[in-house]
């Protein structure tokens, strides 16, 4: 028991886990190239173990699994060494002053960093000049949503994407409405935008390409589906791309179907139907035009969208700025000019400036200059929701100081040895004091002076005079 | 064989000591260099106008800048050296931009374009030619490749024109490689899109100054400048136009159309604003600025300027050409241009002095110096390296900060620059250890990293200009000055480790120079130098977490280079508690730090390969070659450090196979 708690308390175990993790932020960076960032963040460094094929680092290897342990248990693991280490072993002194900080530093950082990645939200807000928004949307989490039109409030059933992809028959709680899945794709093209991709990579529609369009194609006989064709793609994994769903639903209220329907955030969130608008021209216009029906004297709007995030309060966009440094292409800036509009509090604050380096901070939420969409016309800004965002602040101060006042102690230290050893100062006991600047390894040099000679053993570790040159 | 050093240095001061000469003579060289004026070359100030002030890449510029970032990107080099009738000539970069923006019929015939590979060479007709030795050639002038043309009809008008055949094999070849991914181009591919670039920049400067094809640019602006009134009188009219009146705008409208397609063939951005009414109010080309002349009134005055100072230079004129050159001078100083004057002549200066080409030769000499003293122990020999290290690190940090104020940025703002700053910082810290330590270590690490680094910024600026505007989000001096200087000075720090442990290893074991006094300061530096780079990596990293959530709102994104620096901290994390638990001795220190090389390299350079490493079929870029031949180097170098004791020369009394002792690592109760 006693030797399991050493082993736990070890400097082995603190060099074993940092060892460990050194490895795996190298595999995760190699990983990206093919697995994407985000899926490196949850599948590498956001997991207790891992067990992933070798072809993640390297295309051409084979799908051999692996078992390696995750992000979260170094980490916790790391904390644990590092705490239990302090309570057991460590006694505070001045000399060790510096090291002891830089540890509580480093432990407060772990927690923030985990406190980030259980609470931070993030999302993004599109905004085109003179227009104003009171939500953002998520980057990654889409959902089906069926809304009942209220003379003053809708009521939104919201049913996550990992229902859709079930493809089962859902039942709306509270309503007498059951959506039937028939068709899902995790990712898909409106069909020009397939056109004209598979003409871009390979000059002209192969039978195969055909093929595909029949199989793996979905439009509907109400609604937007009668205009839009969606074809299914390869999901992305790709940090600046993301999947855009669509499914053929089919609603059926008691049990009399209101018909068939293709949802698809293509055809509800503005920046998507924006994009196929750019690139395909006037026949994708208004794609995000709301799909209805009726059903018992009320209206109903249903749509595939990304997860919305909303506020107590209103951004509009005045102007969007992109400048360019004279005579290249190379951005000097971009920058929003908002208006902020509270609806609880009615506080106003007019002409706020948002650009590269200098975000927006309000309510709890930070808003960032992140992109625009060719034009000029239309700005997105990060939003992030981080609870814990002050942590890294402090626990950075904390570490630097730490080892800022180690790194002193010890050139002190240096400087100290080498006036001491002016000539005529034989001082054989450099290798003690040597260990002076290693924190723990001085209290065992200290206490085990017994083992000292076999340390003795090792080539060229007692100087048997020192240096001889004239320290002037 | 140290105490040599200690009885013999006090019997004779360093300044009286033959090795002192050596230093004498480099600190001339240096010294000289400052006061060498730029001569003016057949009576014409090459100075003058190559220090003239022009707006490209976004940024003020002297000409000189422009020629010599265009040869490097053409050429390789920042100068022009070949042989005509066996003679052998070199000219400078603002002499060849004045015979390419001036000259023209002299700049075709000038071996320019560099073509090595023999498919191209043989595509594009230039193969079996030999230079006076003999030798296949590599360069080739802009006449030799265009030497056969084709007849070629305009699909509009049905006109024939004559076109160079080889203009459209690029054209057809750049089309094709366009289509092609960066990582997947082959040799071949890469060779034909550069020359395509380098033809395209050529074409473009001929027409920056000058239309290629005037007579005599002065009479034709002094036609234009008589023209623009008469044509401003008309246009309120058009109806009842004289004869001499409609001959008058058929003129302008010829002009016009000369001036338009003048503009989209330049490059340069000479012309300076003049605040006239109806013009640019921005730097702009020659083209546009002769188009708004129409509406200014009068030829744009640096047009004409230039004008003359180009007649001057072809008619060998060299006293009219100096005295436009400061005619023009005082016209710019009137209009108040007096800032972009000054900052055209210190760049001038800058590229003139060359200041990180001469701390390489000085870090040469140093390093031989260094390992010199390894053999003879001479102390003089050793201060010699050391004054020669201090004086080459003064150079080397006169050219940081001419480009700190320069570009009124940090020093790091790049690739390049970070090159430049890492080799800088490596050699500060060597500096210091050698004045402590005396041994002649910290000199020959300072003068390996000085030069090498140096060597790779050379490499790196050879893709163009390198001090660039920089992109929006990187636009905030104040990360910039924190960040990236912090964790660069953690690279400087992370490769003196390392290459004082190569130091270590090599002697050590090849050598019986390794003895104990220093073996131990060599793991007292490694130490040291370890911590150091602990605590610059450590707060450089999170201080780059802090601007990432200042400017996108992510503490930490997982992102390559991110990474890249959290394995370095890792790294040093676990050398030291490794070295703290007692887990490695001193040769594992030594072979860990030098592992610490791999990390650091595979940080700067490697995570910005990642793509291409992974994704290249068959095909290496060249920086990839030297970075993976770097880190076979030091494998083998941790290989060596791995052979027990008793091989080392350095270790003779290194028992053989290590008598089981008590370890004594297990942690203490």
């Amino acid at each position: 028991m006693n030797k399991l708690i050493d082993f736990l308390t070890s400097l082995k175990l603190t060099v074993i886990c940092l060892a460990a993790g050194f490895v795996l932020v190298f595999i995760g960076t190699l990983a990206q190239v093919n697995v994407g960032l985000y899926d490196v963040q949850t599948e590498y460094f956001r997991q207790y173990v891992l067990v992933r094929p070798l072809s993640d680092l390297h295309a051409s290897w084979p799908e051999f699994k692996y078992i390696f342990p995750g992000g979260y248990l170094i980490g916790w693991v790391l904390f644990g060494n590092l705490v239990a280490a302090h309570f057991k072993r460590f006694k505070f002194s001045w000399q060790k002053s510096g090291i002891f900080l830089t540890h509580i530093g480093i432990i407060m950082l772990l927690l923030g960093q985990f406190m980030t990645e259980m609470f931070q939200v993030e999302g993004s807000m599109r905004i085109e000049e003179g227009g104003s928004k009171n939500y953002s949307n998520s980057h990654l989490d889409n959902e089906l949503v069926l809304i009942e039109k209220g003379e003053k409030e809708d009521a939104v059933h919201s049913i996550p994407e990992g229902m859709v992809a079930n493809k089962s028959e859902i039942a709306l709680p509270g309503t007498d409405f059951t959506i039937s899945v028939k068709k899902y794709f995790k990712n898909t093209d409106p069909e020009l935008l397939y056109y004209a991709r598979v003409q871009e990579e390979q000059g002209a529609l192969s039978l195969d390409d055909l093929q595909a369009l029949v199989d793996d194609r979905m439009s509907a006989p109400n609604g937007i589906g009668r205009r839009l064709t969606v074809v299914k793609k390869r999901p992305t994994a790709k940090m600046d791309d993301r999947n855009i769903p669509a499914a053929l639903i089919e609603i059926k209220a008691g049990g009399e179907s209101k018909g068939e329907w293709l949802v698809t955030n293509w055809a509800a969130d503005d920046a998507m139907a924006a994009f196929a608008q750019r690139v395909v021209g006037n026949r994708y216009a208004n794609l995000d035009a709301p799909q209805s029906f009726e059903h018992g004297g009320r209206t109903y709007e249903i749509a595939m969208r990304s997860v919305r995030q909303y506020k107590p309060y209103t951004i509009e966009l005045v102007d969007f700025a992109h400048d360019k440094y004279q005579g290249t292409e190379i951005a000097k800036n971009f920058s929003s000019t908002v208006h902020l509009t509270n609806h609880e509090t009615g506080e106003e604050r007019k002409n706020i400036l948002i650009k590269m380096n200098e975000p927006l901070r309000y309510g709890g939420e930070t808003y960032y200059q992140s992109s625009f969409e060719p034009g000029d016309r239309v700005t997105i800004l990060q939003v992030v929701r981080n609870p814990a965002d002050w942590v890294p602040y402090v626990s950075c101060t904390i570490v630097g100081v730490g080892l800022t006042v180690q790194f002193l102690l010890s050139l002190g230290r240096f400087g100290k040895r080498r006036r001491k050893q002016a000539p005529g100062d034989d001082t054989s006991d450099g290798r003690k004091k040597d260990n002076k600047n290693a924190g723990q390894g001085r209290r065992r040099a200290a206490k085990s002076l017994a083992k000292s000679p076999t340390r003795e053993r090792e080539p060229a570790a007692v100087p048997k005079t020192a240096t001889g040159e004239s320290p002037s | 064989m140290k105490k040599e050093d200690a009885k013999s240095a006090p019997s004779k001061p360093f300044y009286k000591t033959p090795a002192a000469i050596v230093v004498g003579i480099f600190f001339l060289w240096l010294l000289g260099g400052l006061f060498r004026p730029a001569k003016p070359i057949d009576g014409f100030e090459i100075k003058e106008f190559g220090s003239l002030p022009v707006l490209l890449n976004g940024r003020i510029q002297p000409l000189q800048s422009v020629g010599r970032n265009s040869l490097l990107m053409i050429r390789g080099k920042s100068s022009l050296r070949f042989e005509e009738n066996d003679e052998k000539r070199k000219i400078g970069a603002t002499q060849w931009l004045m015979e390419v923006v001036f000259r023209q019929e002299i700049a075709d015939d000038l071996p320019l374009f560099l073509v090595h590979h023999p498919e191209v060479k043989s595509e594009l007709g230039l193969d079996g030619m030999k230079d006076s030795k003999g030798k296949e050639r590599k360069y080739f002038s802009y006449n030799e490749l265009t030497k056969e043309t084709t007849e070629q009809a305009d699909p509009h008008t049905g006109q024939t024109s004559k076109e160079p055949r080889n203009f459209i094999t690029l054209r057809e070849q750049a089309a094709r490689i366009g289509e092609i991914e960066d990582q997947l181009r082959t040799p071949l591919d890469k060779q034909f899109w550069a020359l395509h670039t380098s033809l395209g920049m050529y074409l473009s400067l001929k027409a920056s100054l000058r239309p290629p094809d005037s007579p005599d640019f002065v009479q034709e602006l002094n036609t234009y400048n008589e023209t623009i009134p008469a044509a401003m009188a008309m246009s309120q009219n058009l109806s009842n136009l004289t004869p001499q009146q409609q001959q008058d705008l058929r003129l302008l409208s010829m002009f016009f159309n000369r001036y338009q397609n003048l503009d989209r063939l330049a490059h340069i951005l000479a012309m300076p604003p003049t605040g006239a009414e109806g013009t640019s109010e921005e730097w702009s080309k020659i083209g546009k600025a002769l188009m708004e002349s129409m509406r200014a009134g009068e030829v744009h005055p640096a047009a004409l300027a230039y004008a003359k100072m180009g007649e001057a230079f072809r008619a060998g004129n060299s006293a009219t050409f100096n005295q436009e050159i400061e005619n023009y001078r005082s016209w710019l100083s009137g209009k108040g241009y007096v800032e972009e004057q000054k900052k055209g002549r210190t760049e001038f200066f800058f590229n003139t002095y060359e200041p990180f080409y001469k701390s390489m030769v000085v870090y040469v000499v140093a390093l031989l110096l260094g390992v010199f003293y390894w053999l003879n122990f001479n102390p003089s020999v050793r201060q010699a390296g050391f004054w020669l290290l201090a004086l080459a690190l003064v150079v080397h940090s006169a050219g940081l900060i001419f480009r700190m104020v320069l570009e009124d940025r940090p020093p790091v703002t790049n690739l390049y620059s970070s090159a430049v700053f890492v080799g800088w910082g490596a050699v500060g810290l060597c500096l210091i250890l050698e004045r402590i330590f005396k041994d002649g270590i910290g000199t020959v690490v300072a003068s390996m990293v000085g030069f090498s680094t140096l060597i790779i910024a050379h490499h790196l600026s050879l893709s163009g200009d390198t001090m660039q505007m920089m992109q929006a989000v990187l636009d905030t001096n104040f990360w910039l000055a924190t960040h990236v200087v912090v964790i660069t000075i953690g690279y400087s720090a992370m490769f003196v480790a390392g290459f004082l442990a190569i130091v270590y290893i090599l002697r050590g074991f090849f050598t019986t120079g390794l003895d104990k006094d220093t073996a131990m300061a060599l793991k007292r530096m490694v130490y040291g130098i370890l911590c150091f780079a602990t605590l610059f990596s450590f707060v450089g990293t999170i201080l780059g977490g802090i601007w990432a959530d200042q400017s996108w709102g992510r503490f930490w994104g997982w992102d390559p280079k991110e990474n890249g620096a959290l394995l370095i901290v890792l790294w040093c994390a676990i050398v030291l508690h490794a070295r703290w638990g007692g887990m490695i001795k001193e040769r594992g220190l030594m072979g860990m730090a030098v592992f610490g090389n791999i990390v650091t390299a595979f940080s700067w350079f490697g995570v910005n390969m990642l793509g291409v490493g992974l994704h290249s079929y068959g095909f290496m870029d060249k920086a990839m070659f030297w970075l993976i031949a770097f880190i076979v180097s030091q494998v083998a170098i941790i290989g060596v450090c791995a052979l027990p004791p008793h091989l080392w020369k350095s270790f003779p009394d290194a028992k053989k196979p290590d008598a089981p002792l008590p370890e004594p690592n297990a942690p203490a109760a």
